[in-house]
């Protein structure tokens, strides 16, 4: 089986199975049309990635990396977030800086699969959560002038969901 | 050409984000970040980019969008401008006034795509409604007094409705509503579509409109000529037409209807089914086809599916009775996927052999049926996925079962309000059902609470059960013979079903084999039973819904 060498922001070589690195769009684009030669030894820097994160993606990619295309989301699926599989909720028990890095990390890599179901982990995070709350979640900032947030509250009164 | 042009985006976007540093790590940008962010420097940096950020948003419902907006200034302008949110949303103004005058100006609205008057008499929005009004693409006004001339502001308006309105004429009538695809009008008058064919240019996708008072002969000509001098677009028609109109509409050549409604048809007995399948003849392109109130013989339907070799929807409201409306429909109209009849009317069997392969999906409302007359009936329908049958009366309950188990494709079954005459014996190994997945009871009917508890027999495979509004049977008793003759029920629904704390006693004691409950509307459980309740719930990792 052919393996090509990946090399992390921090120097790390990784040596991969082809399948499991084609999980990624990104490198899967470099290898097919751009042609990229595998064969050469060189590896391909992934000079945003952290090898920690890597390793974590890379296990990720090895379990689901016979996945079966998955079917064109109508809208309802789309907005499903009950759905992930027990492998991969296990998989991202972690903690919330190394999700973001793996977020990150996935959306760098195009990796299509992982980023949904990272997505859905962080939806189900901000479910049921204050304002307050979130902004503790997200580590972020109340940067509305004061009173502005009551404001929001009154306009909020003036929508609701179409249809 | 086109896969081409894809290939070189994906490779320059590969090139872009592999030999060069990706967007959020530049340099500039992150110190934006830092501004707009605020993050202060001592925690840890959790930064998405916004990319991801509206990934997650469009996971979240509705009410938490709200939620998240308020955090703070980037997730709210990521949630603004992200056009499928945007599409989510709708502004509403039923407000504490009646009149919306140049005092009512609100500031920073929610980018919505979509707008909601209700009893209001706008009399000036000048104020605030030009800012918004660019992005808006469906204005509805119900029971509103407004001047036309708002419409001036709506460039990409692509459906209005208006229901019960009154309106104001504006000075002249140069509009910009080029992308107006879906017109409404409803319990309107002609004085008003007279208004709006002023207006509103000629492609029109669908057009709906009804009047509450009888038209005189002039009124009708405005209506069709409305029509008529959109034929040519017009994909969806809904309309309650009088005979000469039906006439007319049947004679539009360049139509190429898909969809079309007839409403509160009154029609004289005779002439009016000619008009019917006139009609029908004229305009064979209709897909779907919705006929309310309307008195109609068998024979008349048979003779309209000749003319409408396309049809696969297919929704009758009958107001007389007639015995062979299913069997005249299935026969005539071979394409046939979903067929709703409303009574009242009593079906009988089917007599010849012609097999409707493409039925999926049977309604049935207020009718008698001797099972005998249905199961023959559906013996002609092997494809049948879903059936509904509502305030439907059978002689026997054997005759249900029997009846059941005789669908071998049948995969829904909702029962609303089914009453049988005898409560007779169920002989549970003779009539089995192995397709049937989701059964949906929605108020009892006279079943008893062992015919109810039966069905985990009777549907060997059953999947999900929902049960709405069965005051009269003792859910407990249906929740236990779930836990042990419905093994296979993985997620039970009990709507409005004042669940009794024996009901969840059951649950914990029977069910091991569920999965998922879900409970709408108010139970008798006290704080601390629910409590405990949800703790099991927990304890057990069975998913708990409270709505």
């Amino acid at each position: 089986m052919s393996t090509i060498k990946l090399e992390t922001s921090d120097g790390v070589k990784f040596t991969v199975k082809t399948q499991v690195a084609k999980c990624s769009g990104t490198i899967r684009t470099m290898l097919e049309d751009i042609g990229i030669n595998p064969q050469d030894g060189e590896a391909i820097p992934l000079s945003n990635v952290h090898s920690t994160i890597l390793q974590k993606i890379l296990v990720w990619a090895e379990h689901h990396v016979d996945d079966p295309e998955p079917p064109r989301d109508d809208a309802d699926a789309a907005k499903r977030t009950d759905d992930i599989c027990s492998w991969d909720e296990d998989f991202l028990k972690v903690d919330q800086r190394t999700l973001f890095d793996v977020m990150l990390a996935a959306n760098y890599l195009d990796m299509k699969q992982l980023i949904a179901v990272c997505c859905k982990t962080v939806a189900n995070m901000i479910k049921g959560k204050t304002a307050d709350q979130i902004r503790k979640t997200f580590n972020i900032e109340n940067d509305f002038p004061p009173g502005d947030e009551d404001k929001i509250r009154l306009r909020n009164q003036f929508c609701e969901e179409r249809r | 050409m086109d896969r081409r042009s894809g290939l070189r985006q994906t490779m320059w976007r590969s090139r872009q984000g592999l030999l060069r540093l990706p967007s959020t790590s530049n340099p500039a940008q992150m110190a934006k970040t830092k501004m707009t962010m605020r993050v202060s420097s001592s925690k840890q940096q959790l930064r998405l980019p916004t990319e991801v950020l509206e990934r997650i948003f469009l996971k979240l419902p509705f009410v938490e969008l709200l939620t998240v907006r308020a955090a703070c200034s980037e997730f709210r302008k990521i949630v603004d401008e992200c056009l499928k949110l945007r599409a989510r949303f709708r502004l509403k103004f039923p407000l504490d006034i009646k009149t919306m005058d140049k005092n009512f100006n609100p500031q920073s609205l929610i980018p919505a795509s979509g707008v909601i008057f209700e009893h209001l008499n706008i009399v000036n929005v000048g104020a605030w409604w030009p800012r918004i009004a660019g992005d808006i693409t469906e204005v509805t006004m119900n029971v509103c007094d407004f001047p036309l001339d708002m419409l001036r502001f709506v460039p990409n308006l692509e459906e209005l409705n208006l229901d019960g309105v009154k309106l104001t004429k504006p000075v002249y009538s140069a509009f910009k509503l080029g992308k107006i695809k879906r017109l409404s009008v409803k319990h309107g008058s002609v004085e008003i579509l007279e208004c709006l064919d002023q207006i509103i240019p000629k492609p029109l996708v669908k057009f709906e409109f009804a009047v509450d008072v009888e038209m005189g002969y002039e009124d009708q000509q405005k209506v069709i000529q409305f029509v008529s001098f959109r034929q040519d677009t017009l994909e969806e028609l809904s309309l309650k037409p009088v005979e000469g109109m039906l006439e007319r509409i049947s004679r539009l050549n360049e139509a190429k209807l898909k969809r079309v409604t007839i409403g509160n048809f009154q029609n004289s007995p005779r002439s009016g089914e000619m008009h019917l399948i006139k009609f029908a003849r004229g305009q064979s392109t209709i897909e779907a086809l919705t006929i309310l109130y309307v008195a109609i013989r068998s024979s008349t339907i048979r003779e309209m599916g000749r003319g409408l070799p396309r049809l696969k929807r297919f929704v009758l409201h009958l107001n007389l009775v007639d015995k062979n409306v299913l069997e005249a429909a299935t026969k005539s109209m071979p394409m046939l996927e979903y067929l709703e009849v409303k009574g009242p009317f009593t079906v009988t069997g089917c007599d010849g052999e012609s097999e409707n392969k493409h039925l999926k999906e049977l309604v049935l409302r207020n009718c008698e049926v001797s099972a005998d007359n249905l199961k023959k009936f559906l013996q002609y329908t092997p494809f049948l996925t879903r059936l509904t049958l509502e305030y439907v009366k059978f002689d026997d309950w054997s005759d249900f079962t029997e009846l059941m188990s005789g669908l071998y494709s049948l995969e829904y079954l909702r029962l609303h309000i089914v009453s049988v005459r005898n409560h007779d014996d169920y002989d549970a190994q003779e009539h089995v059902n192995k397709s049937v997945k989701y059964v949906e009871l929605d108020g009892n009917g006279n079943l008893s609470t062992w015919e109810v508890s039966m069905m985990f027999l009777m549907f060997p495979e059953l999947k999900e059960l929902r049960c709405s509004s069965l005051e009269k049977l003792n859910l407990h008793v249906i929740v236990k013979e779930l836990g042990i003759m419905g093994k296979t029920v993985g997620n039970l629904v009990l709507r409005n079903c004042k669940v009794s704390q024996a009901v969840v006693q059951n649950i914990v004691e029977y069910c091991a084999e569920l999965q998922r409950l879900q409970i709408e509307g108010d139970t008798e459980l006290t704080g601390v039973e629910l409590g405990r309740f949800r703790a099991y719930m927990k304890e057990a990792g069975k998913e708990f819904v409270e709505t």
